[in-house]
């Protein structure tokens, strides 16, 4: 077990090395030059042109380029947007804003979606079950902006139940309404995956032997079945925590919410090479700790499956 | 917000100032005297003082202005600097400057200094309000980062904290303000990351003043009534060509094309008739009067005549390409002019829409000649003089050129450079619309719309003014 975890770490650094690159590249690959662009039509001089291209590396080549931030990372230091602000200072202030809107969706996909997933199995084929269904086939079919301005405007404008736009208010009443249009998508595919995974364990020979043996429903399907539906699930979640982080830019777009989803996408219009490595790298990281998790959660859920 | 004026102007005053009029009006300064357009003499009114108590001296403005104008500095608006003398010294093409002040400045006391240009400016006067001739306090070079955080400036409102970054910018009144005083206590910049949000807000009640973005043009009168307010800038959006493309030489082809546009239907269509069709270079909201007509029948809708002017350009090619920047808001626009050229001229078959992967990308393509059609093009001026959009655009010496085909006439140049030297504002104006006349003899480029400022407020605020410096920000009444 010890082991493992090692060697998994151990990927994690190469993986580090070879998406900071490839994250580079990218961004280096994008046509036109960031610091001309950022004067719009009416251009800077050239002596400040200049000026700007030095202090950002942007004369030497893309590797030196890219060893040159490599090497000021390894030493705790993210460099500066074009702006001359530190992408660590704004890192430091948006990745709790995300983490916590991410997490506060996550969360609602767990409760609420395996809920719903165990509910609709159990009442199988009559209204709960169907009322569940039309639920989750209409969540993942509308687009999440048009969900998004939608109860923006009828539970904020219009009713004025939750705020209409921003963190002002903190957690959770800033972050409910943004979160559980973040979670929507993943809820509706964890109902559909636990109402999918109970029902095929509901008829399982283990479960007809602890209902042989007189052991009451309730016990049945919280210990043995649910505990063995939920390893889909786990999959699922754990991947999709990764994707919820990553995935906020259109949610915090839409209700102002200054988080990294926000900062990656305007890091991306302008060119910002150094805080859109910085942020990426960040969520690739999260992605493949998160996928270690899952793995090692996989042997508390069943026993069968070891990592030695 | 789009831009950061309006954060500006409340923290620091500038010498002159605009409002909704096209006059500079003096501010911070007490008199801007020159007599041959090159040496002007600026006195600072008495009183002024900044925000932790120092008073607002000439050195302030001399020291901040060579900061500006020293090169490796990097600071973005170096540029607006480049006619006060000594800026080449400080901005050489090969190496380190040899001296990090402008020769053409001078302290004379404590509250005048003396610039000397290196040509005769007579638009100087307009130029204070640009945000490169503000002062900057002594306490901003003892520890730059410390001030972008929390500027210490001379201006109606003062910081209250510090800039809480994407989030918003408190400031409160400052009580020894020397210019017109603040109606208001306090104010905050919220700031958004899609300015649609921003409406939704103000449509909530949540913010009192907000730029209205594009999009939400066709239901902004429906949802704020006179509370909405347009105010046309100096501001021109046109329509490019490859003048370095021997294609594209016959002007009756880009007058052709400029026939075959539907201005007015294009505005209702896309802008709701918030802008307005162009028809010159320069709207009514600048000095002198604006040069409305100036293109006469050009700029008119006329399908029949722009039919058999391409006739006559010898142009026989049945695809006009048309280049934009995509995905930065301009695709709904450039899809309908598409269509109107494409409809209304016979002999065209499509109009491709070139989509650049976003605004570097197609700067890059002007810039390096690589555009082979017509293409976006526009200018906002900072100052309500035509001198600006002249010279930066349609003169050999303009930074702006390459965005309108790197457009030439040495007459045109000539004019300009008169109307820089001119005695009077009147003589000024009538040089710069001469100069502007030739170049609509030209034709290099199609004028579409004089763009607008456009801004609604909550019932929470009257009293809500736009113009050249955006919102009045002290004017603003906050309703109890």
């Amino acid at each position: 077990m010890g082991r493992y975890i090692v060697s998994r770490l151990a990927q994690l650094v190469i993986v580090f090395f070879g998406v900071t690159l490839l994250i580079y590249l990218a961004v280096w690959a994008l046509p036109g030059d960031p610091i001309r662009a950022m004067a719009g039509d009416r251009p800077l001089s050239e002596s400040v042109i200049n000026a700007m291209r030095e202090e950002h590396n942007l004369n030497d080549p893309v590797l030196v380029q890219y060893l040159k931030y490599m090497g000021d990372l390894l030493t705790g230091d993210f460099g500066t947007d074009f702006n001359g602000r530190s992408v660590s200072d704004q890192m430091v202030q948006r990745w709790p804003v995300t983490l916590r809107l991410a997490v506060t969706a996550w969360l609602i996909e767990i409760v609420v979606g395996i809920g719903l997933g165990v509910i609709a199995a159990l009442r199988r084929g009559r209204w709960p079950d169907y009322t569940i269904l039309l639920f989750s086939i209409a969540v993942i079919s509308i687009p999440i902006f048009v969900l998004g301005y939608t109860a923006q405007l009828v539970l904020g404008v219009n009713a004025g139940i939750f705020p209409v736009s921003g963190v002002a208010d903190g957690w959770p009443a800033s972050y409910i309404l943004p979160a559980v249009i973040l979670s929507a998508f993943g809820l509706a595919s964890v109902a559909r995956l636990v109402r999918a995974s109970v029902l095929e364990n509901l008829r399982a020979d283990y479960v007809r032997a602890a209902v042989a043996k007189g052991m009451s429903r309730r016990r049945v399907v919280s210990v043995h079945v649910l505990r063995n539906s939920l390893i889909a699930a786990v999959t699922f979640l754990g991947v999709e925590l990764g994707f919820l982080l990553g995935g906020t830019v259109v949610v915090e777009g839409i209700f102002n919410v200054p988080g990294v989803g926000q900062l990656l996408f305007r890091s991306l219009q302008t060119q910002e090479g150094a805080v859109v490595v910085g942020v990426a790298t960040a969520l690739v990281l999260i992605f493949l700790l998160a996928n270690l998790v899952v793995d090692l959660l996989y042997g508390v859920l069943d026993p069968r499956i070891r990592h030695d | 917000m789009t831009g950061a004026f309006n954060e500006v102007e409340a923290l620091f005053s500038p010498l002159v100032k605009f409002g909704d009029g096209t006059e500079p009006t003096l501010l911070q300064a007490e008199s801007v005297e020159t007599d041959d357009n090159v040496v002007w003499t600026i006195t600072i009114e008495d009183g002024w003082t900044w925000h932790n108590g120092e008073p607002v001296v000439a050195q302030n403005y001399v020291d901040a202005w060579n900061a500006t104008a020293y090169g490796p500095n990097g600071w973005e608006n170096n540029a607006q600097l480049s006619n006060v003398e000594g800026y080449d010294e400080l901005n050489p093409e090969d190496g380190e400057p040899s001296t990090d002040t402008l020769s053409g400045l001078e302290v004379i006391d404590d509250t005048t200094f003396q610039v000397t240009l290196s040509t005769p400016d007579s638009q100087f006067i307009y130029k204070l309000k640009l945000p490169g001739f503000y002062a900057l306090p002594e306490v901003a070079f003892e520890d730059l980062d410390a001030f972008d955080e929390a500027p210490v400036g001379n201006g109606p409102f003062q910081i209250d904290g510090t800039w809480e970054h994407d989030v918003q910018i408190s400031m409160v009144r400052y009580e020894d303000y020397q210019g017109p005083a603040a109606n208001a206590d306090g104010l905050v910049f919220k700031i958004y990351s899609d300015m649609e949000t921003s409406y939704t807000d103000a449509a909530a009640g949540e913010v009192d003043i907000i730029s209205v973005p594009q999009t939400r043009f066709q239901q902004v009168e429906q949802d704020f009534g006179d509370r909405f307010i347009s105010f046309q800038a100096v501001r021109l959006d046109f329509l490019g060509f490859p003048l370095w493309d021997e294609r594209f030489q016959d002007e009756r082809l880009r007058q052709a094309i400029s026939m075959a546009i539907d201005r007015d239907e294009v505005n209702d269509a896309i802008f709701a008739g918030v802008y307005q069709p162009a028809s010159s270079l320069h709207g009514q909201n600048v000095d002198g009067g604006g040069t409305e007509g100036l293109c006469g029948e050009y700029c008119e809708f006329n399908p029949e005549r722009a039919n058999e002017l391409l006739d006559e350009s010898g142009w026989d090619e049945p695809i006009l390409e048309l280049w934009y920047p995509g995905g930065v808001g301009y695709d709904q626009t450039f899809e309908a002019l598409a269509n109107q050229i494409r409809q209304n001229l016979d002999a065209i078959d499509d109009v491709a829409l070139e989509t650049q992967p976003g605004f570097p990308a197609f700067i890059e393509d002007l810039d390096e000649q690589t555009v082979t059609g017509m293409f976006r093009g526009g200018w906002g001026s900072l100052y309500p003089s035509m001198q600006n959009q002249l010279t930066e655009v349609w003169s050999s010496m303009g930074s702006g050129r390459a965005g309108a085909g790197s457009y030439e006439n040495p007459e045109v140049d000539q004019l300009i450079l008169d109307a820089d030297g001119a005695n009077t504002p009147e003589e000024a104006a009538e040089l710069y619309q001469e100069a502007e006349a030739l170049i609509m003899e030209d034709f290099p480029a199609i004028p579409l719309f004089y763009a607008t400022y456009n801004f609604a407020h909550s019932e929470n605020v009257s009293n809500v003014t736009i113009g050249f410096d955006e919102i009045e920000l002290t004017e603003v009444v906050v309703n109890n």
